[in-house]
């Protein structure tokens, strides 16, 4: 998976979650829209990116914290 | 023609509280006040000789064959536009109607040619009819059989005949001047088209302003031709073939509306195809598609048996089912040997029925054991589906297509009913010409906005990409007014949603003063449209893919949900959020589970209580995690990691954007199966090819944009000897994993068990009924014409903050203007079907429509080839030079696959679902001399994949 593409879209996740919900539940909720969304192949790319770069990943802050927090627990509800 | 097989009233019901009662021959009827004597009378079986009434439309009362006796009266009135009054005492029948009678229809007939036997009507007529239920023994202005003077039918008078529209003919010499061919081009369809031209003798019908059909402003509905009581309108298809002997009741397979439709076919083959009066989608109106445009079915470039390859570049063999279904299987089952269990995956279409589409999301669940399925719903409405779940609950328009008749304001966005929804359309402006007011939101002058006794009383003509600024700033009028509707609020929302929303709402960003510059719409324009829509009364949102196919289509599906809970507008008739969806079996395919993360009914893969149901009925373990959607099978495909794909119906190399990354993600799998009736253009990338079967071959269902369920029915055998879903069977089956439905209506019994909202539904029940809308269960036995009543879904309806985020696709220096796309009526789609029929004389090509000012800084003439490129790619199209445009945005469809069109469309997509942007794309405009680059390599691809096909004698 091209991971830059990953970054970019899970970007426009996080951007949407900054109005839509409280500061402190933008990770919850990109975490949850991730988990019950995308593929978990996906998700280990982009977590996989995530701790490659940590410190240069392109992903906003809410969102490096969301995908910090993906371990292999299947989607919420 | 006519259509004698349906109960006619001759004039149309009457809504009224107040019932009077009268005699008619004796017999007492009681009808709603305002019927006319006609109705009243048919409905006690006493049907009155009539010709220029209809119960279609308004009666006229010119013919004067429906004369009646009233006691107490002088005179005899015409009973079709006689209003039953209470104690009246009429007579149908007497000595004197008769002769009356007689004498009219002698009249009529003295100028219409008597060659009844080898007439296209014979047998279908009214005007013969009704000679023969007056007694019309002799026409006396006739001489030895001849007439005598002037007449329309021979000689040098004989008035002329039009054939210029590829489906019916025009005979001027058989016209009795009824007007109802004007009446029904008014009242039913709108486009105002027909006049009676002259007087007395000398009037005739004209098309326009005495043109040719095809050059009018005709859009060739057939209304007209379906009311004409003579063979003066006539289908070319009955004057070929004659008349049907047999008649199916099915449903329409091109757009979301759904029509119901009689197949009148002869043998195996349709002749006619006319729409059904008790049709509930459609109440007996139809579009050209529909009506007209089936020939498809039987066009020779119908693939109609298995073939295989070893390549894409290898030639096709011709092999028989087995073997083309083993070989699928094998190669599937190696792929996830080799690769994985999730190597492989299935694309189910809006186009195919419901039981397939169920039965190939089933194969990819329970047979590849993954979820990797996905539908052509992901590139037009998926938005809708994850907006309208999180604000109301449920992924579904609110309404039934009748709620419009009770809207006062209709607010249109991103959608052009005219085109892509064309009986809709129809309905939408019959409800403005009743008084309805209209704000339409378009980037474009779509035909709405200004249309005969039509007129959108706001037009946002806005910049593509900034719908959710206007919806803002919409919401900020309507609460910085104070026109909430805050009793609704308070009682059916969630009240901390609300508070937050309207905080948000409330920043000074979202006032349309602020938010003129970007969105391009005046803000007095913009404050006078909330106020319309937020005033009492019944306000509707109807909304197409000029809202979802955005970088922010969920968000504004989530802001339209806002808009219509801020102000009590849902959960009632004459109001409601509707998307109107593209594709005939958009709502069925989403509806059907067909989505990588959901089951049937739209519950989510890692529901353990839903997936431990399937599990039970299908046996075998179901994963819990969701799946690939269809870009990111495209990804995967590029980095190796997917490699097999079973296509049903779907045509991705045409519909999706930015076709080179389609192609290149087509080559790099190892087995590519296309089940389809047309070498399609993803075809051209298959290793498999199963020939599929059209709508008239083949048993099930389709869901229309109202969630209504309505049946298809098979008209003639499948050309290929499988029905779809019996691939699919098959398939399964080689993969080892049984499946022995014997007829799709086990299938539906199957989605009825497992699918609360389904519960309810059967092809029985379908049968006796005509059209169920879900959800259809105990609670509601006889389905929901109207959702959220009472409450929501989700139980409080939730507002969400729907912040405008700009799209990162800009006009700059490089690509200084926005492309955006759209639909016309004589085409569907990528046009497979269409385009292989007479609807080519309407659309032959896609063009690029531009402004003149535009054209003009670029030397661009109408009609002058232009190169448009994107950062994506780069393509050719013919210019449209018009001021629908507004300058800085081209337009152009879709339709034909030379066109390239998405060859420059990007892979951006919609933050929530991967819906591809394909309504903005920055591009630059050039005169050019030639067809690019993809469109020449196109061509010779083109021509090298049919090279490649086994030769047809
Ligand atoms: S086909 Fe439809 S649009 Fe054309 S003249 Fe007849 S009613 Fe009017
Ligand atoms: S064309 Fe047919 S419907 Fe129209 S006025 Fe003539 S007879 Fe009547
Ligand atoms: S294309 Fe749409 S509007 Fe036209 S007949 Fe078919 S369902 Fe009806
Ligand atoms: S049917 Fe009443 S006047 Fe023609």
């Amino acid at each position: 998976m091209d991971s830059e593409h990953l970054v970019r879209m899970a970007n426009e996740i996080g951007e949407f979650f900054e109005t839509a919900t409280e500061p402190d539940n933008i990770a919850d909720e990109v975490r949850g829209h991730l988990l019950r969304y995308w593929a978990p192949s996906m998700r280990a790319a982009l977590k996989d990116h995530l701790a490659g770069h940590p410190a240069d990943s392109g992903l906003n802050p809410h969102v490096a914290a969301a995908v910090a927090n993906l371990r292999d627990e299947p989607a919420g509800n | 023609m006519s259509r004698r097989h349906e109960a006619d009233y001759g004039t149309p019901p009457v809504d009224s509280d107040r019932q009077v009662t009268l005699s008619i021959d004796g017999q007492q009827v009681t009808v709603p006040e305002g019927t006319s004597l006609m109705r009243a009378a048919a409905m006690v079986e006493r049907d009155i000789p009539k010709l220029c009434a209809t119960d279609s439309l308004e009666a006229w009362g010119s013919c004067r064959l429906c004369l009646v006796e009233i006691e107490g009266r002088r005179g005899y009135p015409a009973s079709c536009t006689t209003p039953a009054e209470d104690g009246m005492v009429v007579r149908t029948h007497t000595p004197r109607l008769a002769q009356l009678r007689r004498n009219t229809m002698e009249l009529t007939i003295s100028d219409h040619p008597l060659d009844c036997l080898s007439c296209a009507a014979n047998g279908d007529c009214e005007l013969q009819d009704m000679a023969g239920v007056v007694g019309l023994r002799e026409v006396r202005y006739a001489e030895h059989g001849q007439p005598c003077g002037a007449n329309h039918f021979e000689g040098a008078s004989r008035a002329p005949e039009d054939d210029s529209n590829p489906y019916f003919s025009y005979d001027a010499a058989k016209c009795i001047v009824c007007n109802r061919c004007v009446r029904a081009c008014e009242e039913v369809q709108g486009s105002f088209a027909l006049t009676i031209t002259g007087r007395g003798f000398d009037s005739r019908v004209a098309a326009g302003a005495n043109e040719a059909f095809i050059g009018s402003e005709c859009v060739s509905c057939g209304a007209c031709v379906q009311t004409c009581p003579t063979a003066t309108l006539m289908e070319k298809s009955v004057i070929a073939h004659g008349q049907a002997e047999r008649r199916v009741i099915t449903t329409c397979a091109y757009c979301g509306v759904g029509c119901s439709f009689v197949a009148e076919a002869k043998g195996n083959e349709v002749v006619r195809m006319t729409p059904h009066k008790n049709g509930q989608a459609n109440h007996g109106h139809a579009c050209v598609k529909g009506r007209f445009a089936w020939g498809y079915a039987t066009h020779p470039d119908r693939i109609t048996t298995p073939m295989v390859r070893t390549t894409i570049d290898a030639p096709w063999r011709v092999v028989s089912w087995d073997e083309a279904i083993a070989h699928a299987a094998s190669e599937f089952r190696r792929i996830q040997a080799q690769h994985g269990r999730s190597a492989v995956g299935g694309i189910t279409s809006s186009r195919c029925t419901n039981e397939e589409t169920y039965l190939v999301q089933k194969l990819v669940r329970a047979a590849f054991g993954n979820n990797n399925v996905d539908t052509c719903a992901r590139v037009c409405h998926s938005p809708t589906g994850y907006g309208l779940g999180q604000t109301f609950g449920t992924s579904a328009g609110t309404q039934d297509f009748d709620s419009i008749d009770a809207a006062d304001v209709i607010m249109v966005i991103g959608a052009n009913p005219t085109e892509a929804h064309p009986v809709f359309g129809a309905r939408l402006k019959r409800r403005i010409r009743e008084g309805a007011r209209l704000i339409v939101i378009d980037p474009r002058d779509i035909e709405l906005v200004s249309a005969p006794h039509v007129r959108a009383d706001f037009h946002l003509k806005l910049r593509p990409g900034t719908n959710v600024a206007v919806a803002n700033a919409l919401a900020h009028v309507i609460v910085a007014e104070g026109l909430l509707d805050e009793a609704y609020i308070a009682e059916r929302c969630d009240d901390a949603a609300f508070r937050r929303w309207r905080d948000f709402i409330m920043q000074p960003e979202n006032a349309p003063e602020a938010s003129a510059a970007a969105t391009g719409v005046a803000a007095d324009t913009l404050r006078g449209a909330a106020r319309l829509y937020a005033r009492q009364g019944n306000s509707a949102i109807y909304y197409g893919l000029g809202v979802t196919e955005h970088a922010q289509g969920s968000t504004m599906v989530m802001a339209i949900a806002n808009l219509a809970m801020a102000t009590g507008n849902v959960g009632r008739r004459g109001v409601g959020v509707n998307p109107l969806r593209g594709q005939n079996n958009v709502q069925g395919s989403c509806d059907m589970g067909s989505f990588p993360h959901e089951f049937p009914g739209y519950r989510h893969v890692s529901d353990s209580t839903v997936r431990a149901s399937f599990e039970d009925a299908w046996g075998v373990t179901l994963e819990a995690e969701p799946g690939l959607r269809i870009p990111n099978m495209f990804e995967a495909a590029l980095d190796g990691s997917f490699r097999g794909l079973y296509l049903q119906g779907e045509d991705l190399a045409q519909s999706d954007p930015n076709t080179r990354h389609v192609e290149a993600a087509l080559r790099a799998m190892e087995c590519v199966v296309v089940q389809d009736i047309f070498l399609n253009e993803t075809a051209k990338f298959a290793h498999v090819f199963l020939p599929g079967a059209s709508f008239l071959e083949k048993n099930g269902t389709f869901t229309n944009a109202e969630r209504r369920i309505s049946m298809v029915r098979k008209v003639m055998p499948p050309l290929a000897g499988k029905e779809d879903w019996e691939v699919t069977q098959a398939l399964a089956n080689a993969l080892g994993y049984p499946m022995n439905y014997t007829h799709p209506r086990e299938i539906m019994d199957e989605i009825a068990r497992l699918t609360p909202t389904f519960a309810g539904v059967s092809h029985a029940r379908l049968d006796a009924l005509g059209s169920l809308q879900w959800p259809c269960n105990d609670a509601a036995p006889d389905g929901t014409p109207t959702m959220h009543v009472g409450g929501f879904v989700r139980g409080k309806g939730r507002f969400m903050p729907t912040r405008y985020i700009p799209t990162t696709e800009k006009a700059n220096r490089r690509f200084p203007l926005l492309l955006t796309t759209g639909r016309i009526l004589s085409q569907y789609n990528v046009g497979a079907q269409t385009r292989r029929t007479a609807n080519v004389a309407w659309h032959a090509e896609d063009t690029l429509e531009i402004h003149p000012h535009d054209a003009e800084e670029r030397g661009i003439g109408d009609g002058d080839w232009v190169g448009i490129a994107s950062r994506a790619g780069e393509t050719v199209l013919r210019a449209t030079v018009t001021p629908r445009m507004q300058p800085g945005v081209v337009y152009t469809t879709f339709h034909h696959p030379e066109s390239g069109a998405n060859v420059i469309t990007t892979d951006n997509s919609d933050w929530a679902t991967n819906c591809p942007e394909y309504k903005v794309t920055a591009v630059q405009v050039v005169r050019v001399g030639q067809p690019s680059q993809w469109q020449q390599r196109h061509r010779e691809n083109d021509h090298q994949q049919r090279s490649l096909l086994p030769r047809r004698d």
